[in-house]
């Protein structure tokens, strides 16, 4: 590849686009898909291609997200990052709109209800609180090793964390946090600070868990340590019993595709989202689970490469908040499926059932593609 | 914007690092839960999915001693609706349309029921007959169920229902004799062990292991139908003409214990049986076996017993009555506080002489009256096979506020409460040759497989030799033939007897409330049936032979000749 030679137009920076990050993206879909039969399978008896069968649902929302995906890709990030702020006020404003006109399910209010769809505006606020972070710390005046700007920074993280658990959604206050200390970790916090972070954190717990933290929070916490205690396991360690009921009685190789009793007896409450790595702890086993994992690893081998050789600051920390949001929700819904967590309601990425889920996840993938599409250009100037 | 150049690189693996971490953490429990400790979440797995259902074959019957159904158990329906299939209205106009006339209700109202119900399937009629729950099923309503059950019938209606008891809607006995056999009615239960899904519905093709019901077995009961519907109707008339509050007429046959017919007042009628209304709960005792009254003089045959079989008197000791003897300063009177002046044991009992009965009893002592009392089966049960039976209450010499008294008093039925069953099997072993014999209602019992086992009769002990019941059997003679004309005469049959009219006890005295009885057998020299009339509170204040034994002695007419027991009345004996 010669310097100075330049595609026309479209065809431009496709020979730096990542397959490889896109190929893992497009397994775990493929892998989901297959998942998402087998929880449905008696669920749903209708046509195949019908919209209210979850597989072709979900096969849509894939390519419409795939799309988007590449044309994220041809889009400079630098406009999104450039834009941050005022995505950040919109993903502030859809937060506190949907405690007031959101749909419950569950007993928590995520998603906007839109006739066939239904839109989940955490999973944009996350990616929007990315965009904000990385123009702020790439920004003159936001040193993280400047502990104001390190306080600055956290005040952008508070209101959608803050708002996102009212609904309450405690899983993805989580990835809010996690987000923040990957990205003013990368930004170059200094020891000293994060120290004392990590200090006041530890003060303010007991205090969170006293007043922030509701009575079923605390309850899905302690069902951790004996999931048998309340009724028996028939109360609030239901989930997680049978959850690992399902991985457990998988094995190595697992009972195969739509063979996993749990799972196709309605043992697990919601098997094609929160749940799905259940079925395939049950039907693939450990195997399965290996693959997965191989995955994800692939995805964040990737993700990380393109954070270093991003051209610049902003390009750098985006994704490394890209890497944390899919992963830390990766590890979170798995750890609850596993029973080491408790159950927060966080899908696992690009394989659960879920349009907003998978449309933020794929443009989140289109902002890192387009990172990696652009780092030379930037050498090069 | 301005557009730094990338710091330096190695802080973008920390974030990766931390990933990776956590990665291994979940790696290790996968490998713990998957592979390690993979057979305990497997077997989980499938107890969590393995049901069981406990199911019993047809229950057992109730036969009386002749064979006729007393009460048995036929197959039906129960008939449900899925609200679900009648959501949508023309739907559930049409389903309810054929319903309706075959549950004989209104569709209107079935709908209203159906569509209020905020839980599952609803119940819209319990136990339909067979043939009905065939054509339900056979239209194939959508939304209805028919579940099969089966129901308790009693084809003799009310008759003998506070002997027999009922059963619940489980198709457990929960009183009478259904409570008391309901593991041999019942049989032994089968088990079904399957694989089921989340509500509990078996898996198409899952395992399933089942052991066999065993059937329950009829039970022949030693209950006559015809005996108890006669037992039971005396009773009513009696109660209405002496407008008494309760009562009991039991028919016995002395020589074995064999109920024949056992009729009480107030008890379970199915008629009118409403479980919702607290106070038909009191309904469900036995009181024949249950409560406890003062028998009064009846108590004297006993007493008389003791004291002719300890040898103290015979029937013809005399003594002289002054109507009132002293016991530590405590009078003791006769009933009507008549003098009798002169007179033999059985005149005592002709008379109803208290005085005399206190004069058997301190001939006996306390020790050996009580040992008497002990022999006829006082102060314990009496092993009748009816649930929550009493005891009776007894003062003993050995008790700490036992006094003198007590032993006057007790000899003429004072001071002692018994039930009428227990007082029954006394003077039945006072009259069948001195054997106390266990009371019993069951005869026999019939497999399923038609094999019959007889239920032996059993007796307890021996009370008195059979010299003292002949005697007793002849003074009791002399109490109803006094050589004029008595009330619990019989017209075709001998019999003997002894009437016994008590005050109700309360704390430290008497009420004016009384109980009128008499217990009297036929025909006198074999008895063949043992027959108490105690009527609880008649509030025209007959005595005992006022009001009890005119319906003995018509009864025992009746009776004797249903059992075809030959007339051997004075009149009917042809001397040779």
């Amino acid at each position: 590849m010669s310097i100075g030679y330049s595609r026309p137009g479209a065809f431009r920076g496709w020979d730096r686009f990542d397959y490889l990050l896109m190929l893992a993206s497009l397994c775990l879909v493929g892998f989901g898909l297959v998942l998402i039969h087998s929880g449905s399978v008696n669920a749903y008896s209708g046509p195949v291609a019908s919209f209210s069968n979850p597989v072709a649902k979900q096969t849509l929302f894939a390519v419409v997200s795939i799309g988007a995906m590449l044309l994220v890709s041809k889009l400079d990030y630098h406009y999104l990052t450039h834009y941050a702020w005022v995505l950040y006020g919109l993903a502030i404003l859809s937060l506190l709109a949907i405690l007031v006109i959101g749909q419950t399910a569950y007993g928590s209010t995520r998603w906007f209800d839109l006739g066939p769809i239904q839109v989940q505006p955490s999973e944009f606020a996350k990616l929007a609180t990315v965009l904000t972070l990385a123009r702020f710390f790439s920004e003159h005046g936001g040193d993280a090793r400047d502990l104001r700007a390190l306080v600055l920074s956290l005040l952008i993280v508070i209101p959608p964390a803050g708002l996102v658990f009212i609904e309450p959604d405690l899983g993805t206050s989580i990835v809010f946090g996690a987000i923040w200390i990957g990205v003013v970790l990368v930004a170059g916090v200094s020891r000293g600070h994060l120290m004392v972070l990590g200090a006041a954190c530890i003060a303010i717990a007991p205090f969170a868990w006293t007043f922030a933290v509701a009575d079923y929070q605390v309850e899905r916490i302690s069902v951790l340590v004996d999931p048998y205690e309340d009724q028996g396991g028939l109360g609030a360690g239901y989930n997680n019993i049978q959850a690992e009921i399902a991985v457990g009685s998988g094995q190595l190789l697992g009972k195969g595709i739509t063979n996993g009793e749990q799972t196709q007896f309605g043992y697990l409450k919601v098997p094609t989202k929160d749940f799905i790595f259940s079925v395939l702890g049950e039907e693939t086993g450990f195997a399965g689970a290996m693959v997965l994992f191989s995955l994800f690893i692939l995805l964040l081998w990737r993700g990380i490469r393109a954070a270093q050789i991003a051209g610049d600051t902003a390009g750098q920390l985006v994704a490394v908040g890209i890497v944390l949001l899919i992963l830390t929700q990766t590890f979170i819904n798995v750890a609850v499926n596993l029973g080491l967590f408790p159950v927060t309601g966080i899908p696992l990425p690009f394989v659960s059932q879920g349009g907003s889920s998978l449309m933020s996840m794929f443009i989140s993938l289109g902002i890192l593609q387009s990172i990696i599409m652009r780092h030379r250009a930037y050498r090069q100037t | 914007m301005s557009r730094h150049r990338a710091p330096g690189t190695f802080r973008v693996w920390l974030p990766a690092a931390f990933l990776a971490a956590f990665a291994v953490l979940v790696c290790v429990q996968l490998v713990k839960v998957q592979v390690l400790d993979h057979d305990r979440y497997a077997a989980e797995a499938r107890a969590v999915r393995r049901g069981n259902d406990t199911f019993y074959a047809r229950r057992g019957s109730i036969l009386d001693r002749n064979g006729n159904v007393l009460a048995t158990s036929v197959d039906t329906w129960d008939i449900y609706v899925s609200p679900r299939a009648w959501k949508d209205a023309e739907r559930a106009a049409n389903a309810s349309a054929v319903l309706a006339p075959l549950l004989k209700a209104d569709p209107a109202k079935l709908r209203v029921t159906v569509q209020q119900s905020e839980g599952g399937d609803v119940l819209l009629k319990r136990d339909v007959d067979y043939e009905t729950g065939r054509l339900i099923l056979k239209a194939a309503i959508p939304g209805v169920i028919a579940l099969a059950n089966t129901a308790r019938m009693t084809p003799e209606g009310d008759t003998g229902a506070s002997v027999l008891g009922f059963i619940g809607q489980d198709n457990v006995g929960l009183a009478g004799i259904e409570a008391q056999y309901n593991d041999i009615l019942q049989g032994k239960p089968g088990r079904a062990v399957y694989e089921r899904d989340t509500t509990g519905e078996p898996i198409p093709f899952g395992q399933y292991i089942a052991i066999k019901p065993e059937a329950g077995k009829d039970l022949v009961l030693t209950i006559d139908r015809h005996l108890q519907a006669l037992a039971e109707e005396r009773l009513a008339q009696a109660m209405k003409d002496h407008r008494a509050q309760g009562g009991a007429l039991i028919m016995m046959d002395p020589a074995t214990g064999e109920i024949l017919a056992m009729a009480t007042s107030p008890g379970l009628r199915y008629s009118t049986l409403d479980l919702s209304d607290n106070k038909q709960i009191e309904l469900l005792r036995n009181r024949a076996v249950t409560d406890l009254y003062e028998p009064g003089s009846v108590m004297k045959v006993i007493t008389a017993a003791a004291a002719i079989d300890a040898g103290v008197v015979s029937p013809n000791t005399e003594y002289v009555d002054n109507g009132v003897t002293y016991i530590y300063d405590v009078p003791i009177r006769n009933w009507d506080n008549n003098v009798y002046g002169p007179q033999t044991m059985t005149g005592v009992l002709q008379n109803s002489i208290n005085t005399g009965a206190v004069f058997m009893a301190q001939a006996l002592g306390a020790d050996l009256f009580h040992k008497y009392m002990d022999a006829f089966g006082f102060g314990r049960p009496t092993g009748i096979d009816l649930s929550g039976e009493a005891s009776g209450i007894i003062r003993r010499p050995a008790d700490r506020d036992w006094s003198p008294v007590d032993l006057a008093t007790q000899s003429f039925g004072q001071s002692i409460s018994v039930t009428p069953v227990q007082m029954l099997t006394a003077i039945a072993a006072a009259i069948n040759g001195g054997n106390l014999v266990r009371p019993h209602l069951v005869k026999a019992y019939v497999g399923a497989d038609g094999k019959r086992e007889e239920v032996a009769p059993e007796i307890v002990s021996r009370a008195v030799s059979a010299q003292t019941s002949a005697a007793i059997r002849d003074m009791l003679f002399q109490v109803v033939n006094p050589g004029h004309a008595h009330p619990a005469q019989p017209k075709n049959y001998t019999a003997g007897g002894k009437s016994g009219t008590a005050n109700v006890p309360i704390p430290n005295g008497y009420d004016d409330r009384q109980v009128a009885s008499f217990v009297g057998f036929a025909p006198a020299d074999d008895p063949k049936v043992l027959i108490m009339v105690k009527l609880d509170q008649n509030q025209d204040l007959m005595t005992g032979t006022q009001a009890a034994a005119p319906i003995f002695a018509s009864l025992a007419d009746e009776v004797l000749a249903y059992l075809n027991v030959r007339p051997d009345a004075p009149k009917y004996v042809v001397k040779p």
